[in-house]
């Protein structure tokens, strides 16, 4: 397989077939896929359940191996332990020790990255503060943490080697609207770092706010590969937004497109996101108490 | 190694390779699956990762409370304790350490079972192998780390286990002390259990020591004397046997003999003595109707007022079993075997000479290894044996005696000595004193043996323990026996009198330093009183050669568990990662119990073709066919043993129970079966799960 040094992720022919215990061909989850990820980029991997999404992940962390095909990470075969050095992984779920605490976790993962003690000391307290985890949460076990403390101490593992790639399944899932946010200014500043993200999710606004490219996968077969803003584009439509507009100048735009003969167009309001809302409302609150901390990498 | 042929080297070779099959396959995917397969992986190894996962392992253990099961198991091995029934307090405690350590075992075995066997399985269920396998570790390091996380959790399950043993042992050895030191203080001077209770008094009942044995028991009837044949007794089941093992010349020479119609005959040479019989043997002959010499009536005289008595004509009775223990035919031999030795003076050599038939030569031939029992049929007759009594000769064109197809080497080269046994009773071979003093007598041959220093008195200790095969009804300090302890450096003789108490306790007996130095000297057990007949086994007499430390001889018996769950572990692992963890359990248990179960099937293999064939009556050749088909079949499944983990090796209870000092060689041997096939299982682990897909 031919990779550049641009290329994070790059699959050729990428196919998994899953197989019924006498080897009879079962279902193809992943078909023909050629996919080339460049350094530096958000890349969304979208698609209902059972697309594929999981398969590609999976196959590209060599958790399950290809039928057909091949696929390299940062110029390297997928899979390998080498290369796992320099990639991070979130899975959909956390998916850890539930006996250990949120810093005995960190401390285990740092050490298969062989950090050093002094090393651990003083990024495991980092990363938590990072990913945003109560420091009275740190010292519990994993069993007794709520969706989104996992979700939070999971993304802290898969950042612990400060990763150049980094593959995030389902990221938002179970997290509350700030979280969701947090995740995904994360996810853009790892981007600003320089950083390459994976992002694999099936909510699609999520995905649509921090990627730069996207496809979308349907029955294991990629249907459509683009930069978001290309792809969102509705080119037969023009708006134009401003400020401080009373009705009578509304008026007389009205009129002034009737002239020129557009007749369907429409001149109203815009409304916001309903996360927008949400985080407006909840950071009003907020500033009568404590201030929200913000978030660092 | 004698090899005539190229076909015989090749055999050898296949030989040695199947005996050697689980050596070669370890060694093969250990070279494979690190040095080919899994070459990348080895360079990346690292020890701290390894020590990381391993730590997590023992981290969830604890958390888990596995470790909560040693209180618990520590409590049923005293509860357990207490309902025992010991014949004194030396039997309590060895049978409290017995409980204990079987107690510790079972504990630390089954908790690496289940805990290796549902480790893997449940990562991959839970997913958390997700996050595993996605950092830098290599499959080898998560494989060893959990072979040695679980090693350090059974460790410490072996630890807290051993401490309490030790603490209740030596609680429990302080209270039976008091109490064997009062009811010393009111035994009876002449009581059958005193010298015992003074020499648990003398060394406390936590003892450990090591001892010298021999297996080279012979049964006589007086003791060896250099220059001179073994005396064995007739009419008392005294039999001897000669063991051969036909070499590709001695078949072919037989062969060769078979088919010019050259005769073949058996050759017993012997010696012997007839006593005059008393009334009472003189009933005895008659009763197994012995035939007697007749006298000449004129030499006798009409009016001879002491006429003497008829004496016994000395009888041999030959018998051939095959390499299966199989009884040969021999019923074309004549009187079935039966035959009288020649008229001779007495203590001069005769020979006796029996054609074999084509039929039985051909089944010796067949069998290749087979025995020859010669039973000595007469009471009051005395048969001196010498090194080789019988041989097997083939008759040349000449009529001569031509080649002689001697018995098989012993190490020396030399053919082997015939073995001296008499009739097994319930206890062991049973050893007979007769009315008129005469009786057979058990003969311990020591050799080479360290004998130590020796007790403050300049005693050494030996412990004889020995069965009541006749006559339970007497007294118990009616029941004696006489140790003699010959030097054969000095040529002196010791004897001391034990007494019997009850079947197989132990008698501490003590004799000066010089009756064993030199460490060459037997010891001859022999029956103290008229009548009695005394069971006596291999390990019947053992030399006390040093004192030990009790602790260290826990330590090492903990350490040859740790050893065994390091095995179990590695072996659950191992089928952890292709079955289910159910499965993985059951295929975990066949394979530690697979090669003793095939060695208890292949020891009564040999006794169920011999039984099946005698059983149902059948005929010679349907017999053969039957005992060849069980051999055949027990062989097979022994060679497929031989792939799996020798775990007889890591017994330590019965020596520690018999407060002997483990071997330094049990620990080697424990360790090489550890590494020999813990080292192998390890790899096609890590080769199982490299190519196993964990996320399926």
């Amino acid at each position: 397989m031919s990779s550049s040094n641009d290329e994070a992720v790059q699959t050729e022919h990428l196919t998994k077939v899953y197989r019924d215990f006498w080897g009879r061909p079962k279902v193809t989850a992943l078909d023909d896929l050629n996919l080339t990820i460049h350094r530096g980029e958000v890349f969304g991997l979208l698609g209902p359940n059972g697309s594929g999404k999981s398969t590609t992940i999976k196959l590209l962390l060599g958790l399950i191996f290809p039928t057909n095909g091949s696929a390299s990470i940062l110029g390297k075969p997928a899979g390998s332990s080498e290369i796992n050095e320099r990639i991070g992984f979130l899975p959909e779920e956390s998916y850890l020790y539930r006996f250990l605490n949120g810093e005995e976790t960190l401390r285990f993962y740092g050490k298969l990255f062989k950090m050093s003690r002094k090393e651990l000391n003083r990024r495991v307290p980092a990363l938590l503060d990072v990913v945003g985890l109560d420091p009275k949460a740190r010292k519990r076990k994993l069993r007794e943490y709520s969706k989104g403390m996992a979700r939070r101490i999971g993304l802290a593992q898969a950042l612990i080697n400060n990763p150049e790639l980094i593959l995030l399944d389902e990221p938002t899932t179970g997290l509350d609207p700030i979280g969701t946010r947090q995740m995904k200014d994360l996810i853009l500043s790892l981007k600003a770092q320089g950083k390459t993200v994976l992002l694999c999710s099936h909510l699609l606004a999520d995905v649509q706010d921090v990627c730069d490219r996207i496809t979308i996968l349907y029955r294991g077969k990629m249907q459509t590969l683009g930069q978001v803003l290309d792809l969102l584009q509705v080119k037969d439509v023009t708006q134009i937004q401003t400020r401080g507009m009373n009705d009578a100048q509304v008026g007389e735009i009205r009129e002034y497109l009737s002239r020129i003969g557009i007749r369907d167009a429409t001149v109203t309001h815009p409304t916001t996101t309903l996360e927008d809302l949400f985080m407006r409302v909840i950071g009003d609150n907020e500033q009568d108490g404590k201030p929200r901390q913000k978030q660092q990498s | 190694m004698y090899c005539p042929t190229p076909i015989l080297a090749a055999s050898a070779l296949i030989d040695h390779l199947l005996n050697h099959l689980g050596w070669y396959a370890g060694g093969l995917i250990v070279l494979i699956g690190l040095f080919g397969l899994g070459f990348s992986d080895v360079r990346r190894f690292s020890l701290y990762r390894t020590w990381a996962i391993a730590t997590v392992c023992v981290r969830e253990a604890i958390r888990r409370r596995v470790l909560w099961i040693t209180p618990l198991a520590i409590v049923g091995m005293i509860a357990v304790s207490q309902l025992q029934h010991p014949t004194d307090e030396q039997d309590a405690i060895r049978q409290t350490i017995k409980f204990c350590l079987f107690a510790s075992g079972l504990v630390v075995t089954v908790t690496a079972i289940i805990l290796a066997c549902t480790n893997l399985p449940r990562e991959i269920d839970s997913r958390v192998i997700y996050t595993i396998v996605t950092k830098p570790t290599t499959r080898l390091e998560i494989v060893l780390g959990k072979v040695i996380g679980f090693a350090r959790v059974s460790g410490l399950i072996l630890i807290i286990m051993g401490v309490s043993t030790f603490a209740y042992l030596e609680l429990r050895s302080w209270r039976l002390e008091s109490y064997l030191r009062e009811r010393l203080a009111s035994e009876p001077e002449n009581s059958a259990s005193r010298a015992a209770m003074s020499h648990y008094a003398k060394m406390g009942l936590l003892n450990t020591r090591s001892i010298a044995q021999t297996d080279d028991l012979q049964i006589y009837l007086r003791p060896p004397q250099p220059g001179e044949p073994r005396w064995l007794a007739g009419g008392m089941g005294q039999v001897y046997l000669v063991e051969f093992d036909l070499t590709e010349q001695q078949r072919r020479s037989l062969t060769e003999a078979l088919d010019s119609n050259r005769p073949i005959v058996l050759k017993n040479t012997m010696r012997y003595r007839r006593n005059e019989p008393t009334e009472e043997e003189l009933k005895e002959l008659a009763q197994v109707g012995a035939p007697m010499e007749q006298l000449d009536a004129l030499a006798q005289g009409p009016g001879l007022a002491s006429a003497p008595a008829p004496k016994a004509i000395p009888q041999i009775k030959v018998g051939f079993f095959d390499r299966e223990d199989g009884r040969i035919d021999t019923s074309t031999l004549p009187e079935g075997g039966n035959m009288n030795l020649p008229r001779a003076a007495d203590d001069r050599d005769v020979s006796t000479f029996s054609a074999l038939s084509p039929k039985t030569v051909q089944q010796l031939i067949d069998s290749n290894r087979f025995r020859i029992s010669v039973s000595l049929l007469t009471p009051t007759v005395e048969y001196g044996v010498g090194e080789l009594p019988t041989v097997v000769a083939i008759i040349d064109a000449q009529g001569q005696l031509g080649e002689l197809i001697e018995p098989a080497p012993a190490r020396d080269g030399k053919p082997k000595p015939p073995l001296a046994r008499t009739a097994r009773g319930l206890y062991g071979m049973q050893i007979i004193t007769r009315s008129n003093g005469k009786g057979t007598m058990g003969v311990y041959r020591f050799d080479g043996v360290s004998v130590g220093h020796g007790d403050a008195d300049g005693n050494v200790l030996f412990e004889v323990r020995l069965g009541i095969e006749h006559g339970e009804d007497r007294e118990p300090s009616a029941w004696k026996a006489v140790a003699d302890v010959l030097n054969r450096k000095t040529g002196k003789t010791y004897s001391r009198e034990i007494v019997i108490p009850e079947t197989e306790r132990v008698n501490y007996v003590q004799v000066p330093r010089e009756a064993v130095e030199g460490g060459q000297f037997d010891v001859a057990l022999r029956g103290g009183i008229t009548g009695q007949w005394i069971g006596v086994k291999e390990n019947s007499v053992l030399l006390v050669t040093a004192n030990r430390s009790f602790l260290l001889n826990l330590a090492k018996s903990l350490l040859v568990l740790w050893m065994l769950s390091i095995l179990v572990v590695a072996i659950s692992i191992c089928c952890s990662t292709f079955l289910s963890w159910p499965i993985a359990i059951v295929l975990t248990l066949l394979v530690l119990l697979g090669r003793w179960t095939v060695t208890e099937l292949g020891g009564i293999g040999s006794e169920l073709g011999s039984g099946i064939t005698t059983g149902l009556g059948l005929d010679p050749t349907t017999g053969r066919v039957v005992r060849g088909s069980v051999y055949a079949l027990t062989k097979s499944l022994d060679t497929i043993s031989r792939v799996l983990p020798e775990v007889s090796r890591f017994a330590v209870t019965e020596d520690i129970e018999r407060g002997v000092s483990i071997p330094s060689r049990t620990l080697s041997d424990a360790l090489m079966v550890l590494l020999g096939y813990g080292a192998p299982i390890v790899v096609l682990s890590y080769l199982f799960l490299k190519y196993k897909e964990v996320a399926p």
